[in-house]
């Protein structure tokens, strides 16, 4: 190469260089500004579901303790008094065995749902049962839970999203519903969970906004937090139906 | 052997590097559009190599034609890959009107045996604007926690580093007067196809199944 030949492939060599090297950093720098902004984006997604569900746990207490505070005012309360008013009366000592050994029968059955570590471990399955067995035991409704498929572990937090989405429901049931029946039913399906719960109560019309509650926002809320869909059907007189389906691949099961 | 000569066996050896590589490591990314890579690179060490070095070396056929042809063939590759690689509807458009605009100037240079240069130049502006559509894309999507891996953004690194460069060389050496043939000409050209095929095969080595869907 000549002086002029060098002097040129100097020049040249040096500013595609410097245009390669500009647009590398470059590339390199709105990656890395990508990365951290998603990263900061997770984070704070992250800890936002920890708070709902934190939210949600304190939720499920609160209403276990309503519960509670109601079945040892009208059920053991009663049978109390029962027992009370059967000894002034000086009712057979048979009688007043009967009305105390019933409430201290009552009186275990609750004490198992105070227990921190049932509510601590909620497990879907179990939970459901336990909340079934007691609207049966208090006559509040006839309930019952059908199993179908083979049942499958989910993560622990979508469990508990869930209980506290049929709890709200059930609590509709109960207290505007004025249904006599309940159904539960967890069918395991291949790819997905389906959760059905179901009542023939009044009903109401779904298409009128001021019926949808904040108990039912609440629950459609709570489902798209644990990537699940719940849908509500009701028509009036008809009963009511909640129906969450959860695909398996969409957490961590 | 003179340097301009080691230069151009050393690019026909990176090419070839980046076809075994890619042939190699081809079940990581079967599954993906950059499948039609390996052909490509394939096609390329063939028209470089063996019609390059060999055919053309014994046979009297016009070498600049030969490469012009393999030019605008490569460009419309790029330009239907980035077609299939683009998910949003206006980006697709823009490379279907890219690539008309462009079919229509390599045809027109067909028949007025325009420069290769001029057909460079235009497609290599086009193609640029086409990855910094897909850098875009893949910057916005969770790939980039884990960028190394994804196959197409080595692809698109590669073909934004070549070309960015290819611009003030052949710009820069019309201005200095420098010919192709010459060797300032081939050494930043050769550094230029380092750079590509480098890229090509970092790509094809760290990229991983799970990134190469589309």
């Amino acid at each position: 190469m000549d002086e002029k030949e060098i002097q040129s492939f100097l020049v040249i060599s040096s500013v595609v260089l410097l245009v390669i090297i500009f647009t590398m950093i470059s590339l390199f720098l709105l990656f890395r500004k990508k990365k951290n902004d998603l990263l900061l984006e997770k984070k704070l997604a992250e800890q936002k579901f920890e708070q709902e569900i934190a939210k949600t746990q304190i939720e499920i207490r609160e209403e276990i303790f309503r519960n509670i505070s109601w079945e040892l005012h009208d059920n053991i309360g009663q049978l109390l008094t029962l027992a009370k008013i059967q000894l002034v009366n000086n009712l057979s000592t048979d009688e007043v065995k009967d009305t105390i050994s019933k409430s201290i029968k009552e009186l275990r059955t609750l004490s198992k749902l105070i227990n921190p570590e049932a509510l601590k471990n909620i497990e879907l399955k179990q939970a459901i049962q336990d909340e079934i067995d007691r609207f049966n035991r208090l006559n509040f409704i006839k309930a019952n839970l059908v199993i179908e498929g083979e049942t499958k572990a989910l993560d622990h937090k979508t469990e508990i999203v869930f209980f506290r989405m049929l709890q709200e429901f059930f609590s509709n049931t109960i207290k505007h519903a004025k249904a006599s029946n309940l159904c539960v039913t967890l069918k395991y399906l291949p790819n997905m969970l389906m959760v059905i719960a179901k009542d023939n109560g009044l009903g109401f019309d779904i298409t009128n906004t001021e019926n949808a509650g904040i108990g039912l926002i609440n629950i459609k809320t709570r489902a798209k937090l644990v990537k699940a869909e719940a849908e509500i059907c009701s028509k009036i007189n008809e009963g009511t139906q909640l129906t969450i389906t959860y695909p398996y691949q969409n957490g961590n099961s | 052997m003179a340097l301009p000569e080691i230069l151009s066996y050393a690019v026909n050896l990176l090419e070839l590097i980046a076809a075994i590589v890619a042939l190699v490591n081809y079940k990581k990314y079967a599954q993906s559009t950059e499948r039609y890579f390996l052909h490509f690179l394939w096609f390329t060490v063939f028209v470089d190599t063996f019609i390059g070095l060999f055919i053309l070396s014994f046979y009297e056929i016009n070498r600049t034609l030969v490469y012009y042809i393999y030019t605008g063939f490569s460009f419309c590759f790029y330009f239907w890959w980035y077609y299939r690689v683009l998910q949003k509807k206006w980006h697709k458009s823009i490379s279907i009107v890219l690539g008309a605009i462009f079919l229509c100037v390599f045809l027109l240079g067909f028949q007025t045996n325009g420069s290769q240069k001029f057909i460079f130049i235009i497609g290599a502006f086009f193609v640029l604007i086409l990855t910094g559509f897909h850098l875009l894309q893949l910057s916005n999507s969770s790939y980039t926690l884990k960028i190394k891996h994804k196959l197409s953004f080595w692809i698109s690194t590669a073909l934004v580093l070549f070309n960015i460069g290819m611009f003030p060389l052949i710009l820069m050496s019309d201005y200095f007067k420098v010919r192709m043939d010459n060797l300032v000409f081939t050494n930043i050209l050769f550094l230029l196809n380092l750079v590509l095929y480098t890229c090509y095969i970092i790509g094809f080595i760290w990229t991983k199944k799970k990134y190469n869907h589309f």
